[in-house]
């Protein structure tokens, strides 16, 4: 036998269900880094099978910087690849996977198509002088040490200067910072993605 | 209340329960119980070789084998250092994926050829990459695996070799360095840089190579730390027994990754850390067009704290330099 207040209670919780959902939809999504070679964002989502393949074949080369994205990029988002320089930094460019592409040739939805190396841009670093060890007076210039690119970071007065322009993304700066916290975050900024339904880049 | 337990002896279970997790991380906090975890090794540097006149070989030329020879000889020979049955680490700079940036494997070819003919027990060659670089991709690329595999010699990716330890320095600002274990096992340490520039610890030669046989999470720390003073505690423990650069091709203007390559013809060797990375840092300012090389070689940090903490000699006038041609 139900009571009226546990019957008021059953209620309450099925509203809660269809309410939960259109609130976490709802949600803001992340802005995240693709792979090299994806494909414009909005295609991107309806291609992308969530199947993590990618994310094996990046991970097979070593450390692997892609990681499925979680609920906190968005429920729209989740199991989408994302690179996580935190992990290891893209090989793409200037690296192990250069002219390979282990995450594009395993795709078997074409989210991720081929691109030649000098057009890989996954977007450019974003610098937050607060954190960095060299404006606190230390040290550090293993931002520029490490860059690939020639020209991307150079060093003035022993302070890292960064040219978003240049900077493919490879987050070899932000993974090898040494500040905790880091004093540099990869965004997508500048990213060369794949048009939808012709041949090209969108910027 | 029978059979249960009173809420008042709850409590005190929880409180009890709560000061022993306090007083067990307080202890662990305050080193307690480090005993066989926290295990801090110490280091004895081999080899009696803190000279107070040590002599520096510079020898200039294009065959790079009989340079390496030459230089080697000139500071007494490779018997001197290298007895029979000892365990050597060969720790050449393979930070990056450009040729240009590492040591040419010319020179660690005929480096190994050399070590090889004093007939020691074991020969490794060992790197880890720059932080963001994989350190066996390297080796690759840059032609080092194809040399070292083919004189038989073992190469190895550090980064690929988990156990890392402990060590004590006498330095000032480290007290404990996390280093690569292999380092530890050897008897004795022979650096072979390529000479260059870095944009942070000014140059890059015999000392700071040997930031290769640190842990990722180490190397990062020293920045932070204070890189020049670090360097300089790290040799107090990890001093290269003999350090021969190759400056066949000097990396100048800015560094360590990519700068303006200038042929430098040289091979110079000492067993004196300081001593050499000064009579290198000198030959690479002046190859800048400095006007006092000598100068700005004694105001490189790490050279000189290297100096104050007795690793090596820094007096220009205790070091005898060896020159000589090699056609």
């Amino acid at each position: 036998m139900t009571t009226r207040r546990e019957l008021f209670r059953m209620v309450l919780g099925l509203l809660f269900i269809p309410l939960a959902g259109s609130f976490l939809s709802m949600l803001p999504s992340r802005r995240v880094v693709r792979p090299p070679g994806a494909v414009d964002e909005k295609l991107f989502l309806e291609l992308c099978t969530r199947c993590g393949i990618c994310v094996d074949a990046c991970s097979s080369e070593g450390r692997g910087t892609l990681e499925p994205c979680g609920i906190l990029d968005g429920v729209s988002m989740m199991g989408t690849p994302k690179v996580n320089p935190l992990r290891a930094p893209c090989e793409a460019r200037y690296g192990i996977c250069e002219g390979r592409l282990p995450c594009v040739k395993s795709c078997p939805t074409g989210a991720l198509r081929w691109i030649e190396p000098e057009e890989i841009k996954l977007g450019s670093v974003s610098w937050s002088p607060g954190r960095c060890i060299a404006v606190l007076g230390g040290e550090c210039l293993v931002c520029a040490e490490v860059c690939p690119v020639p020209g991307a970071i150079t060093p003035r007065n022993g302070i890292p200067v960064f040219h978003s322009n240049r900077c493919v993304g490879c987050g070899r700066c932000v993974y090898a910072c040494p500040a905790d916290p880091k004093a540099l975050i990869l965004m997508p900024e500048g990213e060369r993605r794949h048009h939808w339904g012709r041949a090209g880049f969108s910027r | 209340m029978s059979g249960g337990i009173s809420r008042r002896r709850f409590v005190k279970l929880l409180g009890g329960a709560a000061a022993a997790i306090g007083l067990a991380s307080l202890g662990y906090s305050l080193g307690w119980f480090t005993a066989g975890e926290r295990a801090v090794l110490e280091r004895s540097i081999s080899g009696e070789s803190n000279l107070e006149r040590p002599l520096v070989s510079l020898v200039k030329g294009r065959d790079v084998d009989a340079m390496v020879r030459r230089a080697i000889k000139a500071i007494g020979g490779i018997e001197a250092l290298v007895s029979p049955g000892s365990r050597i680490l060969i720790k050449p700079n393979v930070g990056f994926n450009r040729p240009e940036a590492v040591t040419s494997p010319e020179v660690l070819r005929a480096v190994i050829e050399v070590v090889k003919d004093a007939d020691p027990k074991e020969i490794i060659v060992a790197e880890s990459a720059v932080r963001g670089y994989n350190t066996s991709n390297n080796f690759g690329v840059t032609g080092i695996a194809d040399v070292v595999r083919g004189l038989g010699i073992r190469l190895v990716d550090l980064d690929k070799s988990s156990e890392i330890v402990k060590v004590k320095t006498s330095g000032k600002l480290l007290g404990e360095v996390s280093v690569f274990k292999l380092a530890c096992d050897a008897d004795v340490i022979i650096s072979v840089p390529r000479l260059k520039r870095h944009s942070q610890a000014i140059v890059t030669i015999s000392m700071k190579n040997m930031m290769g046989i640190l842990p990722s999470d180490q190397k990062g720390m020293f920045h932070v730390l204070g890189l020049q003073q670090c360097i300089a505690d790290l040799n107090t423990v990890f001093r290269p027994d003999l350090a021969i650069v190759d400056a066949t091709e000097v990396m100048t203007v800015s560094g360590p990754g990519m700068g303006r390559m200038v042929p430098g013809e040289a091979i110079l060797a000492s067993r004196d850390p300081v001593a050499l990375d000064l009579i290198a840092a000198e030959y690479l300012f002046r190859l800048e067009g400095n006007e006092n090389p000598l100068e700005t070689a004694l105001n490189v940090p790490h050279i000189k704290l290297a100096a104050e903490l007795g690793i090596g000699i820094n007096d220009p006038s205790r070091i005898r330099v060896v020159e000589e041609r090699v056609s």
